[in-house]
């Protein structure tokens, strides 16, 4: 068993050493509580193995929603020096490549304006909203098209008249990742996921309708449009079946050619190969244009949420303030510039389950928030609360300006239907005023917010550590379950 | 859980995902309670056939014949939108692996099943079962 030492409140060490073969130490981020099931489900194990990556740079991280994955842990995080001997792993960004969290907010209030429609917003919403298993997406695109998604991300169905236009400007990256190269997304992966665009997906993804219960942060919150009693809508949904593709592709090249290589890892899930090298530009070619067929996605599905408010509202978008406040991925690797020892270095930051959470001043900070930070958007469980957060520019030395990307499961899917039914889930969830749309009832109860940790010590945690500041919390008040 | 004595699969516990462990005499047989596993774990049987197709799966080793073959089936599921009424794994070498699968409409409603991602590399394992035969263990992202 794995036994990581505190080394200040809220950060735990992973001696080298731990693991044979560690170049650097690990760092858990968490409470006590926290660790310790870290500890238990044998994630800390894994933060030791990604140590053990050719090329780490300063640490393997691990926020405090961190759980038991494959190969990475779910929460990791790790740098690699990208002009040096560092590799990339797809592994560590996972087979739903930019699978993220988008947040909408409106102009109405929840008791006077949402509260005596709930039901018939949550079942338009219901309707209109692709979802569940292999669903095909609300968004028809002929091949062409498929590659100028691949290249151009949000800006394509926007180029179609979908979505406001002023939405890519509060997307991670402006919407779209310059170097995305669909000529090494394979037809596999196209055939499997482009007819996908606009659509949920199944598991922990879901939309919510949510209402902003606190306020901890007024100017923050200030400038994103957030003020308590507001109605918002979350999004949580990836790249579909082609990013899941692009990652399986990848992976097995990578599985071969690493032993040509030389390289050996500790769990064969942790392929990677160096960045310089030709499979690696490939990969992240691929995984850039998967990344903007994420964001793509979500803002499609989000096209619908504002098309639902509509049709209930009988007013337009625009008129009920239905503005994007922010787009994030949590599963990506991406080329940054950090500081490391005083001096600036190109990295390649793969974070898995975690938030890039630049801190106020960044210049990839929109500029409508560069004073306040990057905002960070965490989904809780079904049922239970959900945050807004604000980077912190301490994090950057931290860990790599990274965060938590929210709760973190701590029960198995078998552990979580053995304790309640999914109709008894439902029951449950309309007692507290919760209004569901879910696709299968008899799956509903594997994402019982019983299966994860309390979402509101891992951003305390997140806090603590110094990583970011919470800004307001919402609680959900429709549910629409892939 | 579709077993007997000599031949069967059952799944296996993770965090946050689901393993299938599979079992039988020999390694195609195990391969095929593999892929049955699969099918059942995403509720992609079909009841009737109207396709018949071949797979030709190349791999690293046996454990990463496991996975591609895996992998093609989760292709073919969502690519074709198809289940599975029969998986048949026909022969398995040191890098190659063919198999043929029986597809058709899935029922409707279409029966629970999880949306699985992948199979990975994670605790792969490829081996001899204690009482003889194969056993192989993959995981499934989720």
């Amino acid at each position: 068993m794995v036994e990581p030492r505190r080394v200040e409140p809220f950060v735990w060490e992973v001696p080298v050493g731990t693991v044979e073969g560690m170049r650097v130490p690990g760092i858990v981020f968490g409470s006590d509580a926290l660790l310790r099931k870290a500890v238990d489900d044998r994630a800390v194990l894994q933060v030791a193995n990604v140590a053990t990556l050719p090329g780490i740079v300063k640490a393997s991280f691990a926020m405090p929603d961190i759980h038991w994955g494959y190969g990475f842990p779910i929460g990791g995080v790790a740098a690699t020096d990208a002009e040096g001997d560092g590799v990339i792993s797809p592994g560590g960004v996972g087979f739903d490549i930019a699978c993220g969290v988008r947040l909408l907010r409106s102009e109405l209030e929840w008791a006077r304006d949402v509260e005596p429609v709930l039901g018939r917003l949550v079942g338009t919403l219901g309707a209109r909203v692709p979802r569940g298993v292999g669903t095909k997406g609300r968004m028809k695109l002929t091949r062409s098209e498929v590659a100028q998604v691949l290249r151009e991300g949000v800006r394509f169905p926007l180029s179609r008249g979908v979505g406001l236009p002023e939405d890519e400007v509060f997307c991670e990256d402006g919407g779209a990742l310059a170097d995305a190269r669909p000529e090494h997304v394979s037809d596999k992966a196209l055939s499997r996921g482009a007819p996908q665009l606009g659509s949920l997906g199944a598991g922990n993804h879901f939309l919510e309708v949510q209402v902003v219960e606190e306020v901890l942060e007024p100017v923050a919150a200030n400038v994103m449009g957030l003020f308590a009693g507001q109605v918002c809508v979350m999004i949580h949904s990836g790249s579909r079946g082609l990013g899941h593709q692009v990652c399986t592709d990848h992976l097995k090249v990578m599985d071969g050619l690493m032993r040509r290589l030389g390289i050996e890892v500790p769990d064969r899930q942790l392929a990677c190969v160096p960045v310089r090298h030709e499979a690696a530009e490939r990969y992240l070619g691929a995984m850039a244009a998967a990344a903007n067929f994420a964001r793509a996605n979500r803002h499609v599905l989000a096209d619908a949420v504002r098309e639902s408010f509509e049709a209930v509202f009988e007013r337009s978008a625009r008129d009920l303030g239905l503005f994007l406040v922010y787009d994030v991925a949590h599963n990506l690797a991406e080329l940054e510039e950090h500081a490391v020892d005083g001096k600036r270095r190109r990295l390649c930051v793969h974070r898995k389950g975690a938030t890039r959470a630049f801190g106020p001043g960044h210049p990839q900070v929109p500029a409508a928030y560069r004073e306040i930070g990057q905002p960070v958007l965490i989904p809780g469980s079904m049922g239970t609360a959900s945050y807004v957060l604000v980077g912190l520019s301490g994090a950057e030395e931290r860990s790599f300006a990274s965060t938590c990307h929210g709760a973190g499961r701590a029960m198995s899917r078998t552990q979580a239907k053995k304790q309640m039914s999914g109709s008894e889930l439902a029951h449950s969830l309309e007692r507290q005023g919760i209004e569901l749309a879910p696709a299968h009832l008899g799956l509903l109860s594997e994402e019982a917010p019983y299966a994860y940790k309390d979402v509101a010590e891992v951003v305390r945690a997140c806090e603590g550590a110094g990583l970011t500041r919470i800004v307001a919390r919402l609680r959900p008040v429709g549910v629409v379950k892939g | 859980m579709r077993a007997s004595r000599d031949a069967g699969w059952e799944l296996l516990e993770h965090t946050a995902d689901v393993g299938i462990r599979a079992w039988a005499p020999s390694m195609p047989e195990a391969f095929e309670r593999a892929g049955r596993g699969l099918v059942e774990v995403m509720g992609a049987g079909a009841a009737t056939r109207s396709e018949t197709r071949r797979l030709s799966v190349h791999g690293e080793d046996h454990a990463g014949l496991l996975v591609s073959f895996l992998n093609d089936l989760l292709w073919v599921h969502e690519s074709t939108g198809k289940g599975f009424a029969a998986v048949d794994v026909i022969a398995v070498s040191e890098n190659t692996l063919l198999a043929e699968v029986e597809l058709g409409p899935i029922p409707d409603p279409p029966p629970e099943g999880l949306g699985v991602k992948a199979a990975t590399y994670h605790q792969l394992y490829v081996g001899r079962c204690e009482e003889g035969g194969v056993e192989v263990r993959v995981f499934l992202d989720v």
